[in-house]
């Protein structure tokens, strides 16, 4: 199966570690390559890019390793692809007033 | 375990043997490479310091330049200033002397352009006779000041590259040597994370102060982050937001305490892990790292970064002649650009490598570096830049 990695256990994104067709089944394992669980990819996701592992709404934070790496600038949906297009740094937005 | 090193006056044990000429001024860069090319084997340091730095920019360049003449991998120096340079070429040169290697001044002023290629002339080929007698002999891995630099991040940096060069970083620690590592707006959002790290409240309070005023620049100037931090090639690898990356490039730095922060091309006074103040272009971070003492440095990339691109020896700036930098690729989709680098280990995402072990490839690759391996750069590189510094203040 293809597989994705989630870091820590409050992370609601994962990394693919195989590129991802719109319901290709991901197994995640965690750092220690451990099984976890599983999710069915909800779009076309690049190799190396991250899954949502839940659905997100607008202005919660996205967290991987435990850490709060920017905010969700719209509502994202469990299995689809998280990046530029529905996440904002918040150190970006010091110096680009982008609002949520 | 100990490597092969040249032993210094001074206690410090070098990785490279070079005789090399400091221009004490930007405008005694072309005497200086006029003067390398008749003597085979003498390394013109060519810069970019002028007299429009303005004052805390030119301290930062002068006690680079002496750091770097005093780096354990130069065996001698010829100081060349022109006789009007805002610090005198003779401060640089007393600087240089407390290592206690030979260091010797020329004015362009006093001894004419022809005494200067004379005099310039002769001193270095004594040096560099007396550095041909000279043998390598085991030395200390405690000895031993690695730099470290990422480029090309990718989502692949923070499992596989950073995760391993990190795992190297711990075992020289270990062994009681030194690492340092730099790029302060590639700690954004990251900065707390490092502080809680740091020995104690002070070394803590020198990261966040540091990291605030950025912050403070980025908000001033305006500073769209996007396209930079993270880069075109960063995004297209999966990183998302500077925070993401910053969470990837301080991996490399392994997982002990952080014993200080450092100023740009300052030295550290005890051993252990370092932090340093400097952009994060790739040739200001090399320059510093041998201005504090480094022997060596690596390059941690992943697939950040166009494949072409990633080949080339000068790949995200090539450095200087006298730090040994090598390359560490940790992307897994590129068999056939591996041979442009020094250790792979894209094994680790194949699953077929552990971090772990994947850390003990470029630990072993270290010590075989500095005890005179030559590097895919060393080996391969013929352009070197102006050696470029860093800087905070205004051309004026």
């Amino acid at each position: 199966m293809k597989k994705c990695i989630r870091l820590s256990d409050k992370d609601n994104v994962a990394t693919l570690l195989n590129e991802a067709a719109n319901g290709d089944e991901f197994a995640i394992s965690d750092k220690s390559n451990t099984q976890t669980g599983s999710i069915t990819a909800a779009a076309d996701i690049p190799f190396a890019h991250k899954i949502a592992l839940k659905d997100i709404s607008k202005g919660e934070e996205i967290v991987k390793m435990d850490a709060v790496i920017g905010l969700a600038s719209r509502d994202i949906p469990c299995g689809t692809h998280v990046h530029i297009q529905n996440v904002l740094s918040i150190e970006g937005m010091r110096g680009v007033k982008d609002e949520i | 375990m100990r490597f092969n090193g040249y032993r210094r006056p001074d206690g410090t044990s070098g990785a490279r043997n070079c005789v090399v000429i400091i221009p004490a001024i930007n405008c005694a860069n072309d005497i200086s490479y006029q003067l390398a090319m008749t003597v085979p084997g003498a390394i013109p340091l060519c810069h970019t310091y002028m007299c429009p730095y303005e004052k805390r920019d030119r301290d930062k360049a002068v006690r680079t330049l002496i750091g770097i003449g005093k780096n354990p991998n130069v065996y001698g120096v010829l100081v060349v200033g022109t006789g009007c340079e805002p610090v005198p070429a003779e401060e640089m040169t007393e600087g240089i002397k407390a290592s206690g290697k030979p260091v010797m001044t020329l004015s362009i002023n006093t001894s004419g352009y022809d005494g200067v290629m004379e005099k310039g002339r002769e001193f270095l080929l004594k040096c560099l006779a007396e550095a041909s007698e000279l043998k390598r002999e085991p030395c200390e891995l405690s000895d031993i000041i690695w730099g470290i630099k990422c480029g090309g991040s990718g989502s692949l940096s923070l499992l596989s590259n950073n995760a391993a060069v990190g795992r190297a970083a711990d075992l020289l620690i270990a062994e009681g040597g030194s690492v340092i590592f730099s790029e302060t707006p590639e700690i954004l959002g990251m900065e707390h994370t490092l502080a809680k790290r740091a020995v104690n409240e002070e070394v803590a309070g020198k990261i966040l102060k540091c990291v605030g005023e950025l912050q403070k620049n980025i908000s001033y100037y305006g500073v769209d982050l996007l396209g930079s931090e993270p880069n075109k090639g960063n995004m297209a690898s999966g990183l998302t937001t500077i925070e993401e990356k910053s969470l990837g490039a301080i991996a490399k730095g392994g997982t002990t305490p952080l014993m200080d922060f450092l100023e740009f091309g300052q030295a550290p006074a005890g051993k252990g892990l370092f932090f340093m103040d400097c952009e994060s272009a790739g040739d200001p971070v090399y320059v510093g790292e041998a201005a504090a003492g480094a022997q060596l440095s690596a390059l941690s990339l992943a697939g950040g970064m166009p494949a072409y691109i990633r080949g080339l020896a000068s790949c995200g700036g090539a450095g200087l002649q006298t730090l040994p930098v090598f390359k560490v690729l940790g992307s897994n989709d590129c068999k056939s650009e591996e041979q442009f680098f020094d250790v792979c280990v894209g094994s680790i995402i194949d699953g077929t490598e552990s971090i772990d072990e994947a850390g003990e490839r470029i630990f072993r690759k270290l010590i075989s570096v500095v005890s005179g391996e030559t590097t895919f750069t060393e080996r391969y590189n013929k352009y070197w830049a102006p050696i470029a510094f860093y800087r905070n203040g205004l051309i004026v």
